[in-house]
């Protein structure tokens, strides 16, 4: 059967130009936005982790973009566990996801970084707390799980400072963007 | 850099805002969603670099996954993390132009599988590529952005006469008393 092509009208012209011209006003605003040099640099900084799995290489010398991943799947080993606290695991991704994208982004300070660990810290600390209450209804996998949360914790924290401190880029830059 | 580092890095550049638009598109993420969703896909697609056979369409795919995954982080509701309020951004970050809040309004109208295979379509990807990339037989993305394009044509040509209606009835003089 011979394919006809697909017959336009005046409102299919306009639909596309609405939707093209959406998406160069959209790419528009991005590139203002959006510091896609750091970007880059943020993705290349996982270099040493090319064929890595996130979870499997627990004492490369990981970049703090892979060390956000490693602590996003600490947490997301607690949520699919069930054993956490909605209230507890949830934000803690949500802060992470914040962190990894602001820094990427290069729109906050040191202390505002710090800030966000703490906050990560603070919850694990009462998630801890809630553990003990009930000791024997949480695995041990799971406090292993996160232990080692919060020595990533440290080492992000070493990390993100060690970032601000040696680069020139950073501490000259240091107001958000956003 | 090396020859890797230097071919992502223009993918990056090329790839990353419009990246972002399609995970706005395709699943009505917002702006930052969609930045996070784009960053995360691009580090994979970094992982991965050079045994990618489309990398356009491969980080598309990994994208939405990634807004996927986020969907249990987005429904914490801010409100019960207060000492957190003064850091993260509640707040849109980017400012959208009316053209591109109108387009994606109107998107937000389509059903979920009309609006992805819209979203690919816009993105220059063709009807097989697109089947390809979502698992589905040729006929039915066909089908798919045949209806989509037709709901989307409707509603502008019914804006276009609620404007035109509103025009006219201003010019007409209102009775008084």
């Amino acid at each position: 059967m011979t394919q006809h092509p697909e017959s336009r009208d005046e409102w299919d012209d306009r639909l596309d130009s609405l939707l093209a011209g959406a998406d160069a006003d959209l790419r528009a605003s991005l590139t203002d936005a959006f510091d896609v040099a750091s970007g880059v640099r943020a993705v290349l900084g996982s270099d040493p982790l090319r064929s890595a799995t996130v979870g499997t290489l627990p004492e490369m010398p990981a970049s703090v973009s892979y060390q956000i991943l490693r602590l996003t799947s600490h947490f997301r080993h607690l949520l699919e566990s069930g054993y956490h606290e909605d209230n507890i695991v949830k934000p803690c991704l949500l802060y992470l996801a914040q962190l990894r994208q602001k820094l990427g982004a290069r729109c906050l300070t040191w202390d505002q970084a710090n800030q966000y660990i703490q906050t990560v810290e603070a919850r694990l600390e009462k998630m801890f707390e809630r553990w003990r209450e009930q000791a024997h209804y949480v695995p041990s996998e799971l406090w292993e799980i996160a232990d080692q949360a919060v020595m990533d914790l440290g080492t992000l924290r070493r990390s993100v400072k060690r970032l601000f401190e040696d680069s020139d880029e950073w501490s000259e830059n240091m107001a958000p963007r956003w | 850099m090396d020859d890797d580092q230097l071919h992502f890095s223009e993918f990056y550049r090329t790839e990353f805002a419009t990246l972002v638009g399609f995970v706005m598109k395709a699943v009505g993420a917002t702006v930052y969603e969609g930045t996070d969703a784009a960053q995360a896909a691009l580090t994979e697609a970094w992982a991965k670099w050079g045994t990618l056979f489309n990398p356009r369409a491969w980080v598309r795919t990994v994208a939405i996954r990634a807004y996927y995954r986020s969907v249990p982080v987005r429904e914490v509701s801010l409100d019960h993390h207060p000492e957190v309020l003064d850091l993260v951004a509640t707040d849109c970050p980017v400012e959208l132009s009316e053209r591109t809040a109108a387009a994606h309004a109107l998107l937000e109208l389509l059903p979920p599988a009309q609006r992805i295979v819209l979203a690919y379509s816009t993105d220059g990807f063709s009807d097989a590529e697109i089947a390809a990339e979502l698992g589905k037989s040729l006929e039915a993305v066909r089908q798919n952005r045949h209806r989509a394009r037709k709901t989307l044509k409707s509603l502008l040509q019914t804006q276009s006469r609620e404007v035109t209606h509103d025009d006219s009835a201003s010019r007409v003089p209102r009775r008084v008393g």
